[in-house]
């Protein structure tokens, strides 16, 4: 099927003439001027952030061939389809001959089915110049700085102030929050650390150092990431959806920073490892790493960190030959040197998956942070990329590849100290919904995963007759598995939630519980402690559904979600308690909305960011991000309010114990923190402190 | 490289609001696509367009590098979409029988099937999907506009390209199980 049929049938109807350019042109010479936003300065030298995120472009390798990519082969229903990584390359030749191969074969087989007419013979007009868009966009030059004045973004100095700021005498320290992590001891990254002392921010491209004592800000420093000149845009509120940019770790008195950037030189995405050293009023800059490829995950354990990006290759019909090793094996830089991943440690498909054209590599590489000098291993996995899970001891890759129905591959690799080895290869059906979908237990690894299966009928009207009438049914079905440590099938179960996805699980040793949802919010307790036979003992049902589950307690289950209303209609953010005292009667102990009142739209973050949470029972806190947005038909006015909210569990109830607005509230608020009795909350560009007993605030920075 | 193009973005960065158009016509069309394709009114579509239009016109100050004016409106456009998408969760504002009939109006059987196949797509789909083959960005973009990681909008774009591919195969099958009786 081709993407230029599906443009064809999109681009059917007539443009309205109230848009068209000559229009619009008289409806921007008749509005209004701006009324700019203003910018607020609260501390002189930190100025406002300017902060640019470079977006991430990899148009070159993909657009300028549109025509070619157009058209997308069907894959025959007799393809194997790629199951296991034991094919490592010997030589890059090797790798190179494997690519052109393979795209030369997917090009025969689009002139066989374009012969035949199959994808569509009439050619799509090209009427809005894409083209000419690509072109245009990648004859790069970097704004004068006459425009950049223009712009209004003033030069931000990274300053010191307040140097004098007593630190503390480190008493003692005072308790504070850590990043919601799936695996105890297995770390992940987040926008926000807190050792105690300081906080350690990441917001657009700067890191900023924070030290703070009992709610105020003491001492701040910015850190941008890299020279910003060759951003595509200052920050906006638009940048405020985009928060996975940039990443950081904390371990005892080293800061790392993952971030992406674009390398101007070869027009190519990669990842920076910044490591610094935590001093008692700054940072300094111990080590740069650089890996080709935009950051998509990490992990550390201990002092070893595990970083995975994701590169493409040029555009196949350009690598004409094995000795542009640049153009199709991914690279790594430390101390300027740049290194390509070895051959050997290449991994190829047996079967290509989805080509587009470029090759895209999973690059994974472990690195002693206390030496980020060279990787202690890097592997590249050609064709690869979906969710992982990480132990203390191994990872796990999943990769949805598409056969008959959609299948996930899954490549276990151990990790130690740093070194990753080829382990195991598995696969199981159904694609999976995120990286809670899985666990490791006692040398088990279970799996849940949601089987889609789209069956159509079609029989001729009547006998004469031309046209066809098709009935389509799109059944779905939920799995899950339990393999053993060669990932070979030992348990099953399935026939749960028939007809929905799943929306969150959580794994707590022998019970997996998961959230089914379609119109109501099912939650399933499943006894894993045979695992070769997994049991159902109980569902319950109520509205809306979680997209994250916690242990609160041994016998309670926090679940975080969207409500709904009994047609399946979602109205707002929910909290609820579940009681797993017993997991054969699953009790909904407490629940509470936030709904929308009909004009205004309720939502959070966190449904699809858990890390934007902030959960602590010893605590009693579960704070997360709330927005509301408003839209007023009468004079199409729309306004949006950005808060962070605090809860509390008490006896079966929950209830509000505060919360922080910001000022902007097209600013998406996206964590808190809290160190003693102080919480501090963080939205793109203002951070507010407040006192967790009393909320009052204590102090309001912008960035 | 269009030297007209660079001129108008500093132009329009000035308030001239010709330069501006200029800059959007080479745009609207995929924007105004895109907009339909997502939410499926052609009303809204268009009001949606000249919504991010102003809102584009007022913030392209903060447009600093002349090359990415289509992403930069893209994003904005994408933005307001959701926003869109969910206004009409809470509404019940289903009016989308002109583009449905639009859809349908074809006489190209396979093509019809696929149209309405693409119609019944949920909302996150459609605004992938037109992203990708309206707009022609990269997963890597998209992201960018959407606020998922890019290796979720390559999954949610495979998959979803993979459910019409479904569709379509049926069609040939069953056109083959009818010429053959």
């Amino acid at each position: 099927m081709s993407d230029e049929k599906i443009r064809e049938i999109l681009t059917k109807n007539e443009i309205p003439d109230k848009i068209k350019p000559e229009n619009i042109e008289i409806m921007l010479k008749n509005s209004k001027k701006p009324k700019q936003k203003k910018i607020s300065i609260v501390y002189k030298s930190i100025a406002t952030l300017a902060a640019c995120i470079i977006i991430t472009v990899a148009v070159v390798n993909v657009m300028p061939h549109k025509e070619e990519i157009e058209i997308k082969t069907n894959k025959s229903d007799s393809e194997v389809m790629l199951g296991s990584y034991s094919n490592t390359a010997e030589s890059y030749d090797y790798i190179y001959k494997n690519l052109r191969s393979a795209y030369v074969s997917e090009k025969f087989k689009n002139n066989i089915k374009n012969l035949f007419g199959l994808l569509g013979t009439k050619k799509y007009e090209n009427s809005y110049s894409n083209k000419a868009d690509v072109e245009i966009a990648y004859d790069s030059a970097a704004g004068s700085p006459e425009e950049q004045t223009i712009n209004g973004a003033p030069d931000i100095a990274e300053e010191q102030y307040n140097k004098e700021t007593g630190t503390g005498d480190a008493v003692e320290s005072p308790e504070f929050s850590d990043t919601l992590n799936q695996v105890e001891g297995v770390n992940e990254a987040d926008i926000i650390k807190t050792d105690g002392k300081n906080i350690y921010y990441t917001s657009g491209n700067n890191v900023y150092f924070l030290n703070v004592k009992d709610g105020e800000f003491k001492n701040v420093v910015k850190y941008p990431l890299y020279e910003d000149n060759n951003s595509n845009y200052n920050a906006t509120y638009y940048d405020s959806y985009y928060t996975d940019s940039a990443e950081i770790f904390i371990n005892e008195n080293k800061l790392t920073v993952l971030y992406t950037f674009m390398n101007l030189e070869t027009n190519k995405q990669q990842t920076g490892v910044k490591v610094f050293n935590i001093n008692d009023d700054n940072l300094e800059l111990v080590n740069t790493y650089i890996q080709d490829g935009y950051y998509t995950n990490s992990r550390m354990i201990n002092n070893f960190l595990y970083l995975l990006t994701n590169d493409s290759s040029s555009y196949i019909g350009e690598i004409t030959s094995s000795d542009d090793v640049a153009k199709f094996i991914p690279s790594y830089t430390c101390n300027d040197d740049q290194n390509f991943v070895e051959p050997d440690d290449i991994l190829l498909p047996e079967k290509w998956n989805d080509y587009y054209y470029t090759v895209s590599y999973a690059v994974v590489s472990g690195i002693d942070i206390n030496n980020a000098q060279e990787p202690i291993s890097i592997k590249a996995f050609a064709d690869f990329g979906g969710e992982i899970y990480t132990s203390l001891e191994n990872f796990y890759f999943t990769s949805a590849s598409y056969n008959q129905n959609i299948e996930t591959n899954i490549t276990k690799l151990s990790i130690k100290d740093g070194l990753i080895e080829n382990s195991a290869t598995g696969k199981v059906d159904g694609y999976v919904l995120n990286q809670f979908s899985m666990d490791e237990y006692n040398g088990y690894f279970r799996i849940a995963t949601t089987v889609e299966n789209n069956s159509f009928t079609t029989k001729p009207f009547n006998e004469e007759s031309d046209i066809a009438v098709r009935s389509t049914s799109n059944t779905k079905n939920n799995c899950l598995y339990v393999l053993d440590e060669n990932l070979n099938q030992v348990g099953f179960i399935t026939d749960f939630g028939l007809d929905e996805s799943i929306k969150s699980v959580n794994f707590s040793q022998n019970i997996a519980y998961i959230v089914t949802y379609r119109q109501t919010d099912p939650l399933y307790s499943i006894d894993l402690t045979d695992p070769t036979n997994p049991i159902i003992m109980d569902e319950v049902k109520i509205n809306g559904y979680s997209t994250f589950m916690h242990k609160w307690t041994d016998s309670l289950l926090l679940g975080f979600g969207v409500d709904a209303d009994e047609n399946g209609r979602e109205t707002g953010v929910k909290v609820v308690m579940f009681n797993t005292s017993n997991n054969n009667e699953l009790v909904e102990e407490a629940l509470l909305a936030y709904n929308s009142n009909g004009s205004n739209y309720l939502y959070s973050i966190a449904t699809y960011e858990r890390k934007a949470l902030l959960l602590n029972s010893t605590k009693n806190i579960i704070g997360f991000p709330l927005n509301d947005y408003n839209y007023n038909y009468e004079n199409n006015e729309q306004t949006s309010k950005s808060y962070y909210v605090f809860l509390e569990y008490n006896n079966g109830q929950f209830s509000e114990k505060g919360r922080v607005e910001f000022e902007d509230g097209n600013n998406n608020a996206l964590r808190a923190i809290y160190i003693g009795d102080y919480l501090y909350a963080f939205s793109y560009n203002q951070a507010i402190s407040v006192n967790i007993n009393d909320f009052s605030q204590i102090q309001s920075i912008n960035f | 490289m269009d030297n007209d193009f660079k001129k108008d973005v500093s132009l329009a960065i000035r308030g001239d609001s010709s330069a501006f158009s200029r800059l959007y016509s080479k745009v609207y069309k995929k924007l105004y696509y895109i907009a339909l394709c997502s939410l499926r009114n052609t009303e809204d579509a268009a009001d949606i367009v000249s919504d991010t239009v102003l809102d584009a016109f007022n913030s392209i100050k903060k447009l600093k590098n002349e090359e990415s004016f289509s992403c930069w409106i893209t994003k904005i456009l994408t933005n307001k979409i959701k926003k869109k998408q969910s206004e009409y969760i809470n509404k019940a504002q289903y009016n989308y029988e002109d583009f449905e009939n639009s859809l349908k109006s074809d006489f190209d059987f396979e093509k019809s099937e696929l149209a309405e196949e693409i119609y019944r797509l949920d909302n996150e789909e459609r605004v992938i999907l037109s992203l990708s083959v309206l707009g022609g960005y990269s997963s890597e973009e998209i992201s960018s506009f959407y606020g998922l990681k890019p290796s979720s909008i390559r999954s949610k774009l495979s998959r979803t390209k993979e459910k019409l591919k479904k569709a379509i195969n049926e069609i040939d099958y069953a056109s083959n199980v009818k010429s053959n009786s």
